[in-house]
């Protein structure tokens, strides 16, 4: 699959596949840190970078996955403030009206002592490149090599940024993560 | 269990991407990202400040079954004629006197998502734009009302359980599309060309060498800011419709309807699954929507139909006033 799609990334009429492929996730990845209405513009604007940009995209040095997500995840940096907003108002605000099956296993972290609002003011305390490394992984599934791909940064960035927030988040939340 | 798994399963999820939308931002791709999308923070603030409730209209009517005049009698002129004849009639307008230019439209997007497929749902926002003579901007968005399209609409709806037409994680919120290309500096507006041909040179002064886009995807995006987010004069716009209309992939046709069923003349530009509509009032060449329609696949752009508009910037009122924003 991969080889297809690499096949794709740099001719314009089968660029569509590589869309068809992730737009959904790559929305879901932004939505999931930036409030929907500038989510889904980011999302767009993500692809259309990448669409862009499909010349310099090198298969050798990694896939298509982290090759968006770091595109996306550089987008969302230029609305830090936005993303620390967002998490301050889950914060304080009620856990949202839950739908499909989703609220159940919501409820289950809640009765391990976790809620939307611990969470979310314990990711407004991580650094961004250590929010950026824990969320890629979360929401990203990358695994830590990828995610060095995607932002750009050695392995051993990736490693002690993860370990550092690891530690902030069981502080925070009492919990292991 | 993953990593983080704790994260992923207690952070609020988002809804599913509808399908039209992701179409377009797909269609937008290829075309070479001939707009820019974003929501500045302005209007953001705007968002959350402005109180302005939007007084809904009963009795939605499809948009296909309306549209579609046209080749009945000989006596039809030309729609390139039509579009001559109203350009002319703008150009001949005075710019206008007044503090404040006011450009008032209703956002309109229709829906059918991957949760519920068997209804569409239209969300209606009202967007004010005021910009005064020195340049200062002023955006109020009012709320977002929605609702299912049509009756059948409304009964699928209430078949699937009359589920929340809004869910609390994107509150209703519509993202709003601005069609800046990037570098664009054409300031003044109001001090552009009325002549097309030196219009389209100094526009295409700001035409960004680096880009992807082609002089046409990027003369549309440009264009189509121009008309419906700044102050520019009758003469400018009036020049705008003929620039767009001379362009090769531009089309021009005749009893194009908007989402307020108004009928007028409209530019068209782009092949399937998305067209931009620019639709102009016959008689007196004013803006009144740009829209998106879906062409079905295989469309050509030679196709009479209008398709189905998805999202729409239907404009009420533009123009230079004496009244003055609420401070």
């Amino acid at each position: 699959m991969t080889m297809s799609l690499d096949g794709a990334v740099a001719d314009p009429e089968r660029f569509a596949v590589i869309f068809d492929a992730h737009y959904q996730e790559i929305r879901r990845y932004v939505g999931r840190r930036l409030d929907l209405d500038i989510a889904e513009d980011l999302a767009a604007e993500t692809f259309l970078v990448a669409f862009r940009r499909r010349d310099s995209f090198d298969a050798a040095r990694g896939g298509i996955r982290p090759w968006l997500y770091g595109i996306a995840t550089n987008l969302i940096g230029r609305h830090r403030r936005a993303e620390l907003r967002r998490y301050r108002a889950l914060s304080r605000s009620g856990p949202p009206a839950a739908d499909d099956g989703h609220d159940q296993r919501v409820v289950d972290r809640v009765t391990a002592g976790v809620t939307v609002q611990k969470l979310s003011a314990a990711l407004a305390g991580l650094s961004p490149g250590e929010r950026d490394v824990v969320l890629l992984v979360a929401y990203g599934e990358l695994t830590y090599d990828e995610v060095a791909e995607a932002l750009g940064v050695a392995y051993g960035t990736v490693a002690s940024r993860l370990s550092r927030a690891r530690t902030k988040l069981r502080d925070a939340l009492g919990v292991e993560v | 269990m993953k990593e983080f798994q704790l994260i992923d399963e207690v952070m609020p999820d988002l809804p599913p991407a509808d399908q039209a939308r992701a179409m377009a931002v797909r269609a937008r791709m290829l075309g070479g990202a001939r707009r820019r999308h974003r929501l500045p923070a302005l209007s953001r603030v705007a968002l959350a400040a402005a109180a302005v409730s939007l007084v809904l209209v009963g009795g939605f009517v499809a948009v296909s079954m309306l549209g579609g005049s046209g080749g009945e009698t000989a006596a039809v002129p030309e729609p390139a004629a039509v579009l001559g004849a109203a350009a002319d009639r703008l150009a001949a307008r005075p710019p206008g006197t007044g503090a404040w230019w006011r450009r008032e439209m209703l956002h309109v997007s229709r829906d059918r998502t991957k949760d519920h497929p068997t209804f569409t749902v239209e969300r209606r926002v009202k967007e004010v734009l005021w910009v005064n003579r020195e340049g200062r901007q002023r955006t109020e968005t009012g709320d977002v009302v929605a609702r299912p399209l049509t009756a059948a609409d409304e009964q699928a709806w209430k078949d699937a359980g009359s589920p929340k037409l809004c869910k609390p994680s994107d509150d209703c919120r519509l993202g709003r599309t601005f069609f800046t290309p990037l570098g664009l500096t054409l300031k003044p507006v109001a001090g552009l060309p009325t002549d097309p041909e030196a219009l389209k040179a100094e526009m295409l002064r700001h035409f960004p060498a680096s880009g992807v886009d082609s002089q046409e995807e990027w003369l549309w995006g440009a264009a189509t800011w121009l008309l419906l987010d700044a102050e520019s004069t009758p003469g400018t716009r009036a020049a705008l419709y003929r620039i767009l209309a001379d362009l090769p992939g531009t089309r021009v046709a005749d009893g194009v309807t908007d989402l307020d069923g108004r009928t007028g003349v409209a530019l068209m530009h782009g092949a399937s699954p998305a067209r931009r509509q620019i639709v102009i009032d016959r008689d007196s060449g004013d803006l009144l929507a740009v829209q998106d329609a879906l062409i079905p696949a295989g469309g050509q752009a030679s196709d009479s139909g209008n398709g189905e508009v998805f999202d729409s910037y239907v404009v009420k009122r533009l123009g230079w006033t004496d009244e003055a924003p609420q401070e």
